[in-house]
């Protein structure tokens, strides 16, 4: 296993009192293996992926129990030093917004450099890494983009940037967080397939939180459904989406509108049946 | 289905001629002439009463501005918009109150679409008061609780403001908002694609009973191809302006003829 997860709980404590945002969890992902956690809004699946690198706040406003393994090695007992050598290193982030991501006043060269700088502090040819980087993505003329600032690109390009930035580092394992959420379906075609091309390049193990069933049959070769702090059912992409277990997985893909179902009522998911 | 094709048979409500909207871009004080970004490009369709027509396309191809276009929120360069029979593409703005209230909107993001300083009771009463002038307090009241029940809420929640409500919930009194001055037409402009996914299917039912209970008509503006097959009667596919196909849900979703309608369905993933 590349990465193991024990039993985490997060809490957070807010001024009405604590909140368990996740009760409890395991899952593990192995080498060169893809994994999707699917939930919906308030699962507590963005903040298990946070977690795994200590990315939330620290006590007492939110405090994480249980174990995370990264190939051996509790994070938690991790001192910063350490998990600055995981963090961005091993371990990348992309998240949903790519606008939102990138710094407005700093061209993405300079930024995806300061990855590079931060990780590698010997590289001298910094700014030829940067450009094989941005190529890699897709990205067309890196040598001119380099220089580019986000508001200059489109969506896609931006998140291709954000990619960029997260595998120049050539980490272990991707996390991706919603990356497709904001973009067209067009260019969402165009990141699932960069994203499957780079896995099968690199034998990259890849971490994907969305509520897209469509997106993880694509991408992902086991599932964890989470629902309300709770891993409901885990088990291969197919045997979960065309025979789910848990009567949660089942609402959750009955209340998606898709291509073949004109006609059928759509059923919301019914909370007060499931508890 | 049967439904559908009686709904064949129906009048015509609106129909688009030729539709432009043009944006100037303003060269600057020396340039020769000046350019234009047509952001609609002469588009053309029909929707009859009690029909959903879905309008799909992605960022960028016009969707949005179309639907505005329809009640003057965006500005119309050229073509006409025929509703009842009646060009109002050029009526002047006295004129075109009464569409105004024939004619309502459901926006996108229900976070940013209700005023937050606004109780529930303001935000519904506020369409009712320009709309039914004479109507009393006590009757606002009355209709506003009727509303407010119709899309699955409470009376009691007229008295609370936007931030005490979930975004499924907020999405609800949109509607309410929209319902309130009893419009024959509504465009939905992405009303579900904020929304969690289970949300979302509560509130594409509320839609299709509304449709079916009040016979309304819709122009049901939306990137998600799965939703608006499921929601529309028939399909207009938009890009760059332009509308590259038309026709009945089944008929676009499953013998799509437009190289971009081909791309657009081949792109969503599936399982």
């Amino acid at each position: 296993m590349l990465l193991d997860v024990e039993n985490l709980r997060i809490k957070f404590s807010t001024s009405r009192g604590e909140t368990e945002a996740v009760k409890g969890i395991s899952f593990g992902i192995g080498e060169d293996e893809s994994v999707a956690i699917v939930g919906e809004s308030g699962s507590g699946k963005t903040v298990t992926a946070m977690s795994l690198t200590r990315l939330l706040p620290p006590p007492p406003t939110c405090t994480v129990e249980g174990k995370i393994l990264y190939r051996g090695k509790n994070i938690a007992e991790m001192d910063n030093a350490e998990l600055r050598k995981v963090r961005g290193r091993e371990i990348a982030y992309i998240f949903q917004e790519p606008s939102t991501s990138l710094n407005p006043v700093f061209s993405i060269g300079y930024q995806i450099a300061e990855a590079v700088k931060l990780h590698f502090p010997e590289e001298k040819n910094v700014r030829e890494k940067v450009v094989e980087a941005l190529a890699e993505v897709g990205i067309r003329n890196p040598g001119l983009r380099y220089d580019s600032y986000p508001y200059e690109l489109s969506g896609g390009m931006q998140q291709r940037a954000m990619i960029a930035m997260a595998l120049a580092c050539r980490p272990r394992l991707l996390v991706a967080d919603e990356p497709t959420t904001a973009l067209d379906v067009t260019i969402q075609k165009q990141i699932i397939d960069l994203l499957k091309d780079l896995r099968k390049k690199r034998g990259m193990s890849l971490l994907l939180i969305t509520h897209n069933f469509g997106i993880i049959s694509e991408l992902c070769e086991r599932v964890v459904v989470m629902f309300r702090g709770e891993a409901v059912e885990e088990g291969k992409t197919h045997d979960v989406l065309y025979h789910p277990k848990h009567p949660y997985t089942k609402a959750l893909i009955n209340c998606i509108p898709r291509m073949d179902m004109r006609g059928r009522k759509l059923q919301p998911i019914d909370y007060d049946k499931l508890r | 289905m049967t439904n559908s094709d009686k709904r064949e048979e129906r009048e015509e409500l609106l129909r688009v001629e030729n539709l432009r909207v043009a944006y100037d871009l303003g060269g600057g004080l020396f340039s020769s002439g000046k350019k234009q970004f047509n952001a609609v490009d002469g588009i053309s369709f029909t929707v009859k009463r009690g029909q959903i027509a879905g309008l799909v396309g992605e960022s960028g191809s016009g969707k949005t501005t179309t639907g505005r276009a329809i009640v003057r929120l965006a500005p119309v360069s050229g073509g006409d918009i025929f509703y009842g029979g009646e060009n109002i593409a050029k009526l002047p703005e006295k004129e075109f109150m009464p569409y105004r209230k024939k004619i309502q909107m459901i926006f996108q993001d229900p976070f940013n679409s209700l005023n937050p300083r606004m109780s529930v009771y303001q935000i519904i009463a506020e369409p009712l008061d320009i709309h039914f002038k004479k109507m009393s307090r006590s009757e606002k009241e009355a209709r506003i609780e009727y509303l407010l029940k119709k899309v699955g809420l409470e009376g009691a929640h007229m008295r609370r403001y936007p931030h005490e409500f979930s975004g499924g919930q907020r999405q609800r009194i949109g509607i309410a908002r929209a319902l309130a001055v009893e419009p024959e037409f509504i465009i939905c402009d992405e009303p579900v694609s904020a929304l969690d996914v289970s949300v979302q299917a509560q509130i594409i039912n509320l839609l299709e009973d509304l449709r079916r209970e009040l016979n309304l008509s819709m122009l049901f503006i939306a990137h998600d191809i799965a939703v608006v097959k499921y929601l529309s009667d028939k399909i207009l596919v938009m890009t760059n302006g332009k509308i590259v196909e038309q026709g009945s849900a089944d008929e676009v979703c499953d013998h799509p003829k437009d190289p971009y309608t081909k791309k657009l369905i081949a792109a969503v993933p599936t399982f």
